[in-house]
C-alpha cells in the first residue's frame, strides 16, 4: 500500500502532508509513492535517519537552513529525461540541461550537507563525471547549449553567422546538424550515468523530505515513536493536529489522551461529545504515520507495527456510491473481518459498527464482532453505545461531562456497559425540555 | 525615440494589442530594436498562446521575433525547439502550456524565435521571478487581451496598449472605445488593507465591512434579481473577483446601500462593462478600483485595417492623445519620416 493510497483516508493524514513544508513537486510525488512500511528494522532506520535531521534543524542556524531549502526548491522531476537516457536515445538541449542542472544541484547539496558534517546522512551519488561532460568550459553555472568548445567546426560557423547575418539561416542549418552529432556523443558518454542521476534525484527528494518531516515535528510538537517489542501500543499525550488546530482557531483548547492497546480488543464506552469519534481518529493517524515514517503526535509514543490499517467510520458518501449507511458500513467492516482469516498482523478501528440499524440486532453484530476478533491477529479498537458483553475485551470509558464540562480522559472501567447521558446532555445542549421529560416518562415506564 | 527611456524605469512592460492587426507585434519589434543592451537586461515573452488556437496545431502562425545577442527569453518547449539563433539555456520551469513547459534562454546570436509563454496570471508572475533571479532588469511581455487568456498583462508594473483602424474604422468610434479601454487601465489602486485582504480570493463576489470583515456573497451573479444580504448597510468595499459584467454593475448601482461602495475588481482585463454602464455607475457617485495597475506609458496606433481601410494618421494621433492625454504614436509611420 502506498502512501497515495492512504492520503484521503477520513483520519486526516492529508492534513499532514499539506502542512509539510516541501520545497519541490517532485519530493511530493515521490513521498507519495512510499509504501507503508511493515519491517520494524526497517521502520527503526527511518527514524534514525529523521532524528539526525531532527538534531541537524536544532542545530543548525536558520540562514544555513534557508539555503538548503532555496537549493532544494530547484529539483525537478526528470524521470522521462533519464529513461530516455537510459534508452540510448539523443536528448535534446533542454533533456541536456536538465540532467547538468540536476548534476551541479546534487553537487551542491551534498556540499552543504558536508559542512553541516550530515554527509553520511543521505548518500548522494557524485556526478563530477556528469559535469565534466556538460561543462566544458568548466563554468559551474547550471545552464546549458552545445558549446563551441565541443566542435571547432561550429565554432567557426557560429564565429561566420555573427559576422555575415545575411547567410545566417543557411550557416544555421549547418550548424544544427553539428550540434546534433555533438548531442549524440554526449547522450553516449552520459548513457552510463543514468542510474546515478536517478539515485541523486531520490536522494535529494528524500532530503527534502527529511527536512520537512523534521521542520515539521518540532513546529507540531510531535515525538519519535519507539517500535514496540511485544505487540502492545502505548500512546501518553496523544493529540489530533487538525483538531486541535480547528480548536484553537476558535480560541478552545485539545485535552490530549493516554490510551494503551494490545493485541486483545478494546472497547471504548462514554456519552455522546466525549470524543470517542477524534480518539480513533487519531490512532488510526498516528498508526499511519508511524509506518510511513513521520513525528507522531504526543508526548511519548510506543507503537506495534501492523500489516494493515482499518478505519471503519460511517461514510457520507456511501449514500452517493447508492449504497444505505448500513451496507455500506456491513461491507467495510466485513474487509476485516475477511482479513482477520489470514495472519496478517491487522490494526482495526471501528467507529459505533451497526449504529444505524434496531438496537437488538446492532448489540448482537457488535458482540459477535468482538467475540469473532478474540483469538486472531487483530488488534480492535471499537466504540460503541450499545450495551455489549465484553468477554476478555478491555474497556474504556470516557470520563465524561463533569460539573458543566467534558472532560476527554479514557478511564478503565470492568464491563462495556454505555453510560446513560444522553439525556443530560441533551440538555445541556439547550434541547426543548418538553421532548426531553416525555423522554424521561418513557425511560421510567 | 518615443518612449523607450521611459520603459527603463520599470522591471517590467507589456505591450498590449486591443484587437489583432493593431500592430502590436510591431510596437514589440520597434522595442526590441531599439532598446539599449549595455546596461539593461531584457527578457521577453509572450501569453497570448492560450486565445489562438491556430498557433498549437501549425506552430507557425504566430510571428516570429527577432532578438539581439544578449536577449533573454521565455518560451515553451516546443517552440524552443523550432528557434533559429544560438541560445543558452538557463531556467526549464514548472510552468506547463499546451506546447510544453516555459523555457529560458539567452541569445547568443542574433536571430528568430516564436515567442509563447506561461498560460496564467500567477504562472506570468513566477516566470517574472524567477527572471530575477538571472539578473533580468527588464521583463516586456507580449501580451493578449482577450477573454480566452487567462494570463492578465495588468501584473507588469508598466503598459504599452496598441489601437488601430483593426478595433474599429470609424475615427470618432476608434477614439471613443480607446479613450475607454484607457480609462479603465488607469484606474486607481485599492487601499494597502484591501489589497492583502482581497488579493488571494479568487472567485466569488465578496462583501468587506467598516470593520474589515468579510464575507461571500452567495448566490451574486448576471441573473440574480437584486443583491441582497444580511449587514448590507455595514458594507464598505464590494469585490468582484471575477468578470464584471453589466448586469452586476447595474444591481450594483441600482441598490442604495451599495451605490456609493468602493467597487474593487481584480485588474481591468477583468471588466467587461459597456461605457454606458460605467458611466452611470461613475455618475450615481460610485468609484471602482483595481487590485493589480500598470501604469500605461504609450498608446501606439496602426491606421491601417487589414481590410484595406486607412484612416488619417496624424488626426488619429492628435484626437486621441487629446482624449486620453497620453503621448500616441504611429511607428511605422514615424520610422518612415525618419528615412525620408
Amino acid at each position: 500500500m502506498l502512501l497515495k493510497n492512504v492520503i484521503d483516508s477520513p483520519c486526516g493524514l492529508r492534513y499532514m502532508l499539506d502542512e509539510l513544508e516541501l520545497q519541490s513537486g517532485y519530493a511530493r510525488r515521490w513521498l507519495l509513492e512510499r509504501p507503508m512500511m511493515t519491517d520494524a528494522d526497517k521502520i527503526d532506520a527511518t527514524y534514525g535517519l529523521l532524528r539526525r535531521f531532527d538534531d541537524f534543524v536544532v542545530r543548525t542556524d536558520s540562514t544555513h537552513l534557508n539555503t538548503l531549502r532555496f537549493r532544494l526548491q530547484g529539483l525537478k522531476d526528470i524521470r522521462t529525461t533519464i529513461q530516455n537516457l537510459r534508452q540510448r536515445a539523443t536528448l535534446d538541449d533542454i533533456e541536456l540541461f536538465e540532467v547538468k542542472h540536476l548534476a551541479i544541484l546534487s553537487t551542491d547539496v551534498a556540499r552543504l550537507l558536508q559542512e553541516q558534517n550530515m554527509a553520511d546522512v543521505v548518500e548522494i551519488p557524485a556526478l563530477d563525471a556528469v559535469i565534466t561532460i556538460l561543462d566544458p568550459d568548466g563554468m559551474k553555472i547550471a545552464t546549458f547549449y552545445v558549446y563551441d568548445a565541443y566542435c571547432a567546426e561550429l565554432r567557426e560557423l557560429r564565429a561566420q553567422m555573427r559576422q555575415q547575418p545575411d547567410k545566417q539561416e543557411e550557416l544555421l542549418l549547418q550548424a544544427n546538424e553539428l550540434e546534433l552529432g555533438v548531442r549524440q556523443d554526449l547522450s553516449r558518454q552520459l548513457h552510463p550515468f543514468a542510474d546515478a542521476i536517478e539515485q541523486a534525484q531520490i536522494a535529494l527528494a528524500r532530503i527534502d523530505v527529511l527536512l520537512a518531516q523534521a521542520t515539521q515535528l518540532r513546529q507540531m510538537g510531535l515525538c519519535f515513536p519507539t517500535v514496540s517489542a511485544d505487540g502492545t501500543t502505548h500512546y501518553h499525550a496523544m493529540f489530533h493536529p487538525q483538531v486541535q488546530a480547528a480548536l484553537v482557531h476558535v480560541k478552545r483548547e485539545f485535552q490530549p489522551v493516554d490510551i494503551a492497546f494490545g493485541q486483545n480488543s478494546t472497547l471504548i464506552t462514554g456519552a455522546n461529545m466525549g470524543g470517542k469519534t477524534v480518539v480513533l481518529k487519531t490512532l488510526t493517524l498516528c498508526q499511519l504515520l508511524f509506518q510511513f515514517g513521520f513525528g507522531i503526535p504526543a508526548q511519548e509514543a510506543t507503537i506495534a507495527v501492523k500489516d494493515e490499517v482499518y478505519f471503519c467510520i460511517g461514510d457520507d458518501q456511501s449514500v452517493e456510491r447508492g449504497l444505505s449507511s448500513f451496507a455500506a458500513e456491513m461491507k467495510n467492516i466485513d474487509r476485516v473481518v475477511q482479513a482477520s482469516r489470514t495472519d496478517r498482523r491487522i490494526l482495526a478501528l471501528i467507529d459505533e459498527p451497526a449504529r444505524t440499524t434496531n438496537p437488538t440486532e446492532g448489540t448482537a453484530l457488535v458482540t459477535a464482532l468482538l467475540r469473532l476478533m478474540q483469538d486472531r491477529p487483530v488488534s480492535l479498537v471499537m466504540t460503541t453505545h450499545y450495551d455489549i458483553d465484553p468477554g476478555d475485551a478491555h474497556c474504556l470509558r470516557v470520563k465524561g461531562f463533569e460539573n458543566g464540562t467534558m472532560d476527554y480522559t479514557l478511564v478503565e472501567v470492568e464491563d462495556g456497559e454505555a453510560p446513560h447521558e444522553a439525556l443530560n446532555i441533551a440538555e445541556s445542549l439547550g434541547i426543548d425540555p418538553e421532548w426531553l421529560a416525555q423522554a424521561r416518562e418513557c425511560l421510567r415506564d | 525615440m518615443p518612449f523607450i527611456d521611459d520603459i527603463l524605469r520599470y522591471n517590467s512592460l507589456s505591450i498590449v494589442g486591443l484587437e489583432k492587426n493593431t500592430g502590436k507585434t510591431e510596437c514589440l519589434k520597434y522595442v526590441l530594436e531599439r532598446i539599449p543592451l549595455e546596461h539593461t537586461r531584457i527578457a521577453v515573452t509572450s501569453i497570448g498562446i492560450d486565445g489562438e488556437t491556430t498557433d498549437q496545431v501549425t506552430l507557425t502562425q504566430k510571428p516570429e521575433i527577432t532578438l539581439r545577442e544578449g536577449m533573454y527569453f521565455g518560451t515553451s518547449e516546443a517552440h524552443y525547439r523550432l528557434r533559429r539563433l544560438v541560445s543558452e539555456l538557463v531556467d526549464v520551469s514548472d510552468e506547463s502550456t499546451s506546447l510544453g513547459r516555459v523555457v529560458t534562454a539567452k541569445a547568443l546570436t542574433r536571430g528568430k524565435i516564436l515567442l509563447s509563454g506561461p498560460s496564467s496570471t500567477a504562472g506570468l508572475q513566477r516566470w517574472m521571478q524567477s527572471t530575477r533571479r538571472h539578473g533580468i532588469d527588464l521583463a516586456i511581455i507580449d501580451g493578449a487581451l482577450s477573454r480566452m487568456s487567462l494570463a492578465s498583462p495588468a501584473v507588469s508594473q508598466a503598459m504599452i496598449l496598441a489601437t488601430g483602424a483593426a478595433y474599429s474604422a470609424n475615427l470618432t468610434t476608434l477614439v471613443n472605445k480607446t479613450a475607454f479601454v484607457v480609462e479603465l487601465i488607469n484606474l486607481p489602486l485599492t487601499s494597502e488593507d484591501n489589497l492583502l485582504r482581497l488579493l488571494p480570493l479568487e472567485r466569488g463576489v465578496w462583501a468587506v465591512n467598516r470593520d474589515g470583515t468579510m464575507h461571500e456573497l452567495n448566490g451574486v451573479t448576471a441573473l440574480s434579481q437584486e443583491i441582497r444580504f444580511d449587514g448590507m448597510e455595514q458594507c464598505q468595499t464590494l469585490y468582484v473577483a471575477g468578470a464584471l459584467v453589466d448586469g452586476l454593475l447595474e444591481k450594483v448601482r441600482r441598490n442604495k446601500n451599495l451605490r456609493q461602495v468602493e467597487l474593487v475588481v481584480r485588474d481591468f482585463t477583468k471588466i467587461f462593462v459597456t461605457p454606458q454602464q460605467f458611466h452611470l455607475f461613475i455618475k450615481s457617485g460610485g468609484r471602482m478600483t483595481v487590485l493589480q495597475r500598470s501604469r500605461l506609458i504609450a498608446v501606439t496606433v496602426n491606421p491601417t485595417s487589414p481590410s484595406g481601410y486607412n484612416l488619417d494618421s496624424d488626426l488619429l494621433c492628435t484626437r486621441l492623445s487629446d482624449a486620453i492625454h497620453l503621448p500616441v504614436h504611429d511607428l511605422l509611420n514615424e520610422e518612415l519620416r525618419i528615412k525620408n
